[in-house]
C-alpha cells in the first residue's frame, strides 16, 4: 500500500491563519515536518495526523484523502 | 536553517564530524599533517564535544527537544543509522578481501573501520537535511 495521499493541509492552516512554524509549535513537531507533509513528502503517522485535524478543527478524512 | 536550538546543534555536529573525517581521510592519502592517532583524539573531541552540547541543549530546551526529534526527524536518524550499519557492512567486507590479499595493513583496515563507522550515518543525516527530508 503506497499510494500517495492527496493533502489539504496547507488550505486548512490557512483557513486558520496559522504558519508553519505557529502550527509546528501547537502539535509539537518541526516546521520542516509540517512543511513536507503539506508537500506529501512525508506522511505522518495516525497520530500526528489525528493531533493535526484536532488543532484544525476538521477531521483527518478533510485533511487527507486517497487518489481515486 | 532551523530556528530549533538543538536541530541547528545537530546539524553542525553532524557536519563537523563528517568534515574531520573527510580531512583526515585526505591528510592520510597525500601523507600529510599528523599521525592517526592524533586524528582518531580530534574526530572523538569533535564527536564527544556536540555530544555534551547536545545533552545541554536538551536539558536546557526540552520542548525544542521534543519537535527536534518528532516523527520525521527519527525516522531521518533511524535511515541514517541504517545506512550506516551497511557501510559499514560493506566496508568491512571491502577491507577484509584487502587484507586478505595483502594489499591492506589489517591494523589500518581495522583502524579506519571506526571513522566509517561514526562518520556515515551523520553524513547521510546531513544529507537528509539538504534534501529537505529532515532538520
Amino acid at each position: 500500500m503506497t499510494a500517495k495521499l492527496i493533502v489539504h493541509l496547507r488550505a486548512y492552516r490557512a483557513q486558520a491563519k496559522l504558519t508553519q512554524a505557529e502550527l509546528a509549535d501547537l502539535v509539537g513537531v518541526s516546521r520542516k515536518t509540517i512543511n513536507t507533509i503539506e508537500n506529501g513528502v512525508f506522511t505522518p503517522s495516525t497520530t500526528l495526523a489525528l493531533t493535526l485535524a484536532d488543532e484544525l478543527g476538521c477531521s483527518v478524512h478533510d485533511l487527507f484523502e486517497l487518489p481515486e | 536553517m532551523s530556528a530549533n536550538p538543538i536541530s541547528r546543534a545537530r546539524l553542525f555536529g553532524s557536519a563537523a564530524i563528517v568534515v574531520t573525517t573527510i580531512a583526515a581521510l585526505v591528510a592520510a592519502f597525500l601523507s600529510v599533517g599528523p599521525s592517526g592517532l592524533v586524528w582518531a583524539g580530534i574526530i572523538g573531541t569533535v564527536a564527544f564535544g556536540y555530544a555534551a552540547l547536545s545533552v545541554v541543549l536538551h536539558l536546557r530546551y526540552p520542548d525544542a527537544a521534543d519537535a527536534a526529534w518528532d516523527e520525521q526527524n527519527t525516522a531521518a536518524h533511524r535511515d541514517s543509522l541504517i545506512f550506516g550499519f551497511w557501510a559499514v557492512l560493506w566496508v568491512f567486507i571491502a577491507f577484509l578481501a584487502l587484507s586478505l590479499t595483502d594489499l591492506m595493513d589489517p591494523a589500518i583496515a581495522f583502524y579506519w573501520l571506526g571513522p566509517v563507522l561514526g562518520a556515515v550515518p551523520p553524513a547521510h543525516y546531513v544529507v537528509s537535511v539538504m534534501r529537505g527530508r529532515a532538520e
